[in-house]
């Protein structure tokens, strides 16, 4: 432990506390003095601190000790009284304004860092003006009239030997009513120590006066207490001070006061004190009688400030006893008189004195580094007892704390130390200010440091001095806890501290810096909407205070989504638009897969490059001269959820200039700028070009914006960064290289190593021609079965023609390419059916099929400066989403004739990609059924049910045909009856029968013509005339050929129908609405497979007239058997007589068990009578039947072979004859006999669907047998 | 009355702090959470000091302002919850048996779907 005395306490006690002197003199001393330009006080103050005075000292004990620091104080009678309250504010605010002045930080100095704090020194991190400012607050405490340290010891009488009547004015001196008040008011004893001094100025001439006067104070005064001091040695005042020899004077002078008459007196009066102490107060009967005595005292007094103490009261002999001996080290005796005193206070209720001994009684532990916590216990029962006290005393409670808190630190104590500078903080704002931070260190100077409550503080100091208009102070303590806040994620106070910091600056005018803090605070997304549009109005007010306008390297506002950034560019690949940018760069491959070359047409080109092109470049991209790369670059302004800040984005792009492999190929210079070139030269300076893009954000809002720069000429372009400017003031400036961010470049080849500054760097290369490319009038919103005519059109802009185009569409099912022929012809005027034209195509179709790329004829070629249109059919095939891939593939001629490796160039093959985005909404829904007609052969009912599915367009229904030419169409009934308006409305059914024919090839004869054929119904009013469509050529049979692809598998047998309705409401899209538009419906393999391969019918007369009384009756029937499937079958025709009993029932079960049960709700032949009939026969055959079975005897039986079996090639007819004998007149119904076959297995599999076997009963025949008159 | 609960993750950031008062001062309670952590950390880094609720997570009363009162709770992931309430006269025992902070301590980890 260190001495105590040497502590930053115990100095400041041995400084503070020491005995006192009263200086009293006449006008003429000051005059003489203030020659120097010094008080008669601030003259002798320097000599009044001894360091090694080396005075024996007897206090109380017995024991000498030697006192060697001796100090004493030195005061005009005038200011030894309480400091006004005011004046002193007054002063100590003038210390903090001029320490806010001294200690504000350089505005560009960096903000302090806690670590660099942490690492430093406390001397170097505390300000120095608190030790001073609190010296200044503790003397605002001088001269209470409660503690007797700051009573005079002794009174220096001093007159000028100028004065009349030297000897008068000494007494008069004493007699003034300028004394002190304590000394007339009772509360110390006036009998103090005096001194004369008579002060003899040379300049007034020899001091033989001096001396005269000096003996004749002898002789009044006493001999030992008067001195004579001569000053201003030399005449005219310039004499320099170290060679004035009176300064010695002065300082034996003091010394001698203090050794001779000061340090004796006090001992004396420690002794005397002592003396009457022990006499009434020590010992066990003087205590009693003191208890006793207070007690009675009790009741009487009850004034705040306790009794009143007179010098004469025993209380305040033994302070006084306490304090001299404090003064003159004797610390032992000082706490046992403080201690024994302290009591007498407690029990008269003297708070005020109690508390100044209490602090005593602390203060004097500490100096005898004993009982640590007793003293502490001391300190904080005085400080407690004066906070008690109220207001009136703050001060003293301040002075206490200050002290206490100093012993703690002097412990190491300074957490605690801390607390009591919090405590400390009264009602005055600017010495809370002062205390808070002064606590705000002692949390950073602790072990741990605690940073937390550092910043705490600080931010607290801050807010006082904030009140107290001590901005600079404010900003100062701000500043350092932005150390704390930096880093942190506790943004709302972080957010405050850097926005109170750049206001305070703000308004002391330093707007720069205010603007520094400000920016920190612009990305302040989880602030409140109120403080989010406070923190933007003052940003912006105050930089346009500023009147310049800022570039800011990470201006937060808007937020940059760097992940967004994306730069399009096109090389061999080219873009019609953005959106066939962002397409993933796989989907376009696995087109072009077989479209380009090969790929070594593109890596030797590459190859060949980076032989050109040295290593530093060869991760770059490659651009083409002349046209554009884009940027996306997206600014998010997620923070300000409604203030709209409005400003511009452009692209800040530089290049690199490599001389070393363009200087021989190319012009020496390269500029990239945006969409609008602008400057060539050689300055760097002068080539950069903005082009800027203005538009404002809402807050919370994210866009896309996009920035484009073509570069002219070859070089190399590198994309440095983006620069915005945020309400024409601050310019916001992002670099995209500083960002270790992976920056996703949309379409670059992926390199292993592929660094960012990489993505942004560009080699220009010559202009290469570029096709450009559109669909014009494509629909974006359709209904299924839509099919329109479009055109492509190619444009080519550049000056050399390209050639070898070929194209190839990622859905053929919705797009196809058409004949050239077909370029310029009326749109379903050319699909109408033309008589004697050739059909072609349909076998061509399937070449296109099997590889999708669209050969352009050789002869075609894009010239330069013009365009290219070509036909294009576009079939919505089925609802959804459709997105369609086009590329076009073309080869260059003649370019770069002026370069070295202009065979490689010919080569370099671009591609020209177009996407679309199509939304088919559903329309028609059509089904198609078929059953076969089960009494004739190769002939089939179809029914198609169309449902309207659009929920308000109405569908003219116009054609149906089926595809190929072996199948007859045919309406059962005119569609006048079933859909008289031929107008299919929204949500309405439709269902409509048809008969289908089967027109076998090998019946017809070889010159048939296949127009004969019926394939196509028109299914309009019968009076219009209107052209049907064909369905066998292109684009219906392309289309029709794709939807066959689609919609499954193709086996024989199966009937595809095209149904087409128009519509006249052009609302769907704005094509042409004069023209209806045209839909066409492709339902294929309406299968006929499940149906049996083996069909028949029975021919034979139906009605007979016999005579059977002549004979029985035969009638000779002829069965046809028809072999449907691509296999040989085997027959097998049985015929069995009816049972005696039930034969000839004419049952309706019986009557269609011949057919599968699955095919029971299909559509049946009802015989060829009409119905009138059918209700005599019935009743005929009741009564027949009724009477056969009362004969129970057949009325029929079949004659000849009873079983009949044959064979049948695949799609053979064959002819089974067959005889019965009818023995009496009547309806017979010849159904009883039965068809068993077998199908041959075939090599190759036909499907499941196929039988291989089966049985079918016969179908009903009836023959009216009559008698014959 | 409960006028806070933070809930501040390992690296002394904050991850929830909810102010229950009506009066505008959020400010004040972040720096009063912000503040505690202070006496967190040395709680945890002096666990001798904290006397008989050694080894326990829940870290009692952590500091009395002149309003309020701090409470504390670590879990083993060195996750705090700071209690702040305005009752002066509140004793530990109550802040930890009335069940005031184990609940959020739930619904925190309900949150973290553990």
């Amino acid at each position: 432990m260190v001495d105590p005395a040497n502590t930053p306490l115990g100095k400041m006690l041995l400084e503070e506390i020491t005995p006192v002197v009263m200086v009293l003199c006449t006008p003429l001393v000051e005059e003489s003095c203030l020659k120097n330009g010094l008080s008669f006080v601030q003259m002798l103050s320097p000599f009044c601190d001894f360091t090694n005075i080396d005075v024996p000292v007897r206090t109380a004990s017995d024991q000498p000790y030697r006192l060697h620091k001796f100090k004493i104080r030195l005061f005009y009678a005038s200011d030894i009284r309480q400091p006004n309250l005011e004046v002193a504010k007054e002063r100590l605010k003038q210390v903090i304004t001029k320490a806010g002045e001294d200690d504000f930080p350089e505005i560009y100095s960096d903000l302090p860092q806690v670590n660099d704090l942490l690492s430093r020194h406390e001397s170097e991190i505390l300000p120095t003006w608190f030790q001073f400012f609190n010296k200044e607050l503790v003397r605002t405490l001088s001269f209470s009239d409660h503690e007797a340290f700051d009573h005079p010891v002794a009174c220096l009488l001093v007159v000028s030997s100028r004065d009349e009547e030297s000897i008068n004015r000494f007494i008069d001196l004493f007699n003034t009513n300028k004394l002190p008040s304590f000394l007339s008011d009772g509360a110390m004893d006036p009998k103090v120590l005096k001194h004369y001094l008579l002060v003899h100025d040379n300049q007034d001439g020899a001091s033989e006066k001096a001396t005269k006067i000096l003996t004749e104070m002898r002789s009044t005064f006493g001999p030992n207490d008067c001195q004579l001091l001569c000053i201003n040695s030399s005449q005219d005042g310039q004499t320099r001070h170290k060679d004035t020899p009176w300064s010695t004077f002065i300082k034996n002078l003091m010394q001698e006061l203090s050794s001779k008459h000061i340090i004796p007196y006090m001992e004396q009066k420690i002794r005397l004190l002592n003396q009457q102490v022990s006499s009434t107060r020590k010992g066990f009967r003087n205590q009693f009688k003191n208890l006793w005595w207070r007690k009675g005292k009790e009741d009487a007094l009850d004034t705040t400030n306790g009794p009143v103490y007179t010098f004469s009261s025993i209380e305040s002999q033994i302070r006084v006893l306490g304090d001299y001996a404090f003064m003159l080290r004797d610390y032992e005796l000082a706490v046992s008189s403080y201690r024994l005193i302290s009591t007498d206070y407690k029990l008269d209720k003297a708070w005020k004195r109690y508390a100044g001994v209490q602090e005593m009684i602390g203060l004097t532990y500490f100096m005898l580094d004993q009982s640590r916590k007793e003293a502490e216990y001391c300190m904080e029962n005085a400080f407690n007892t004066y906070l008690k006290l109220g207001s009136a005393v703050q001060q003293n409670a301040t002075r206490c704390g200050l002290w206490w808190i100093e012993m703690l630190k002097t412990r190491n104590q300074i957490k605690e130390a801390a607390t009591v500078y919090f405590r400390i903080c009264g009602e005055d704002l600017l010495h809370s200010a002062v205390m808070l931070e002064q606590a705000s260190f002692c949390y950073l100077l602790s072990k741990p440091p605690m940073l937390h409550k550092y910043g705490f503080h600080l931010v607290l100091s801050g807010d006082h001095y904030k009140k107290c208009d001590q901005i600079k102070h404010a900003i100062r303590t701000y500043r350092n806890a932005v150390s704390v806040y930096r880093g942190t994620t506790w943004n709302l106070i972080k957010d405050r501290v850097h926005f109170h910091i750049g206001q305070w600056y703000a308004s002391l005018g330093m707007y720069d810096v205010a603007v520094t803090h400000m920016l920190e605070i612009l990305a302040s997304s989880h602030q409140s909407k109120t403080s989010q549009e406070l923190f933007l109005r003052d940003f912006l007010h105050i930089v346009q205070k500023t009147g310049k306008t800022f570039e800011v390297l990470k201006l937060q506002l808007p937020v940059i989504n760097i992940s967004s950034l994306k730069v399009i560019f096109e090389d061999h690949r080219t873009y019609a638009s953005p959106a066939a940018a962002s397409i993933k760069e796989g989907v376009w491959r696995s087109l072009e897969e077989d479209m380009i070359p090969s790929l070594s047409a593109k890596s030797n080109w590459l190859d060949v490059q980076s032989k050109l092109i040295p290593r530093k470049y060869k991760e770059s991209n490659i651009c083409v001269a002349g046209e554009a790369n884009s940027s996306n670059v997206e600014p998010q302004n997620d923070e300000y959820k409604t203030s709209t800040s409005t400003g511009y984005v452009w692209l800040l792009s530089t290049y690199m200039y490599n001389a070393y492999i363009y200087i021989c190929l190319y012009v020496l210079m390269c500029v990239y700028v945006f969409t609008i070139i602008l400057s060539f030269g050689r300055d760097i300076n002068s080539s950069l070009v903005l082009l800027e893009v203005d538009f404002s954000l809402e807050g919370g809002e994210t866009i896309l914006v996009q920035l484009t720069v073509t570069p002219r000429v070859e070089g190399v372009l590198t994309i440095v960064g983006v620069k915005w400017k945020l309400s024409s003031s601050v310019v916001g400036l992002h670099n995209f290289e500083s960002n270790s961010v992976n920056k996703r470049i949309a379409k670059g080849r992926r390199k292993p190593k592929h660094s960012p500054s990489a993505d942004l760097k560009f080699i220009v290369i010559k202009s290469l021609p570029r096709l450009q490319g559109f669909i014009p009038s494509l629909p974006e919103k359709t209904y299924a079965g839509d099919l329109r005519h479009l055109v492509l059109e190619l444009n080519n802009q550049s000056k050399f023609p390209v050639k070898n185009l070929k194209m190839k569409i990622s859905n053929p099912r919705f797009l196809n390419a058409g004949n050239q022929s077909y370029l310029n012809v009326e749109f379903s005027a050319c699909l109408e059916k033309k008589l004697n034209v050739e059909q072609s195509g349909g076998h061509a179709n399937a070449k296109k099929m099997l590889q999708n790329v669209f050969h352009f004829p050789e002869d075609i070629s894009v010239q330069e400066e013009t365009s290219l249109s070509w036909p294009l059919w576009f079939h919505a095939a089925v609802p959804g989403n459709i997105s369609l891939y086009i590329t076009v593939y073309y080869e260059m001629e003649n370019v770069s004739s002026i370069m070295k490796f202009r065979t490689l160039r010919m080569h370099y093959n671009l591609n020209f990609a177009l996407t679309f985005a199509i939304y088919v909404l559903p329309s028609l829904d059509v089904s198609f059924e078929l059953s076969p007609c089960p009494s004739r052969l190769e002939e089939f009912l179809l029914r198609m049910d169309v449902v309207n599915k659009t929920s308000s367009e109405c569908f003219q229904i116009h054609q149906l045909s089926s595809v190929g030419q072996q199948w007859d169409v045919s309406l059962l009934q005119p569609v006048d009856s079933i859909l008289p308006s031929q107008s299919l409305f929204a949500g309405q059914v439709l269902s409509c029968f048809f008969m289908l024919k089967y027109h076998r090839k090998s019946s017809t004869s070889e010159d048939s013509n296949p127009l004969f054929l019926q394939s196509d119904v028109r299914l309009g009013p019968p009076g219009n005339s209107e052209a049907l469509f064909d369905v066998c050529s292109s684009p219906l049979a392309d289309f029709h050929d794709y939807e066959r692809l689609y919609q499954g598998m193709s086996c024989q047998g199966n009937v595809d129908f095209v149904f087409i309705t128009q519509l006249w409401r052009g609302n769907i899209d704005s094509g042409a609405p004069h023209r209806p538009l045209l839909f066409s419906h492709h339902v294929c393999h309406s299968s006929l497979s499940s149906f049996s391969p083996i069909s028949w019918s029975v021919d034979g007369p139906r009605t007979i007239q016999h005579n059977f009384s002549a004979s029985p009756c035969g009638v000779n029937l002829k069965m046809t058997i028809n072999n449907s499937s691509d296999a040989a079958s085997s027959v097998h025709v049985k015929t069995f007589d009816p049972p005696s009993s039930n034969s000839q029932s004419i049952d309706a079960t019986a009557s269609q068990s011949g057919l599968p049960l699955e095919n029971q709700a299909g559509w049946f032949s009802i015989p060829a009578v009409n119905d009138t009939k059918v209700i005599t026969t019935d009743a005929l055959a009741k009564r027949i039947t009724k009477s056969v079975s009362l004969e129970s005897a057949p009325q029929f039986i079949w004659t000849g072979s009873s079983s009949t079996k044959l064979k049948l090639q695949p799609r053979a007819t064959a002819e089974v004859p067959l005889q019965i004998c009818v023995f009496a007149p009547g309806i017979y119904d010849l159904s009883n006999y039965a068809l068993n076959w077998n199908l041959a297995p075939i090599e190759e599999s036909q499907g499941e669907a196929n039988k291989s076997s089966g049985e079918c009963q016969g179908y009903p025949y009836y023959l009216t047998v009559l008698q014959s008159t | 009355m409960i006028v806070c609960v933070a809930v501040v993750g390992h690296q002394n950031n904050p991850l929830y702090i909810q102010s229950f008062t009506d009066a505008d001062d959020a400010l004040k309670l972040h720096h009063i959470v912000h503040c505690s952590l202070d006496v967190v950390d040395e709680r945890v880094n002096n666990p001798k000091k904290s006397g008989p609720t050694l080894n326990e997570t829940f870290l009692g009363l952590l500091y009395p302002t002149e309003n309020y009162k701090v409470y504390g709770y670590l879990t083993n992931t060195k996750v705090k919850f700071i209690l702040v309430t305005t009752d002066l006269d509140v004793r530990d025992a109550d802040v930890r048996n009335v069940s005031i902070i184990v609940p959020c301590i739930e619904l925190y980890y309900k949150s973290m779907n553990l």
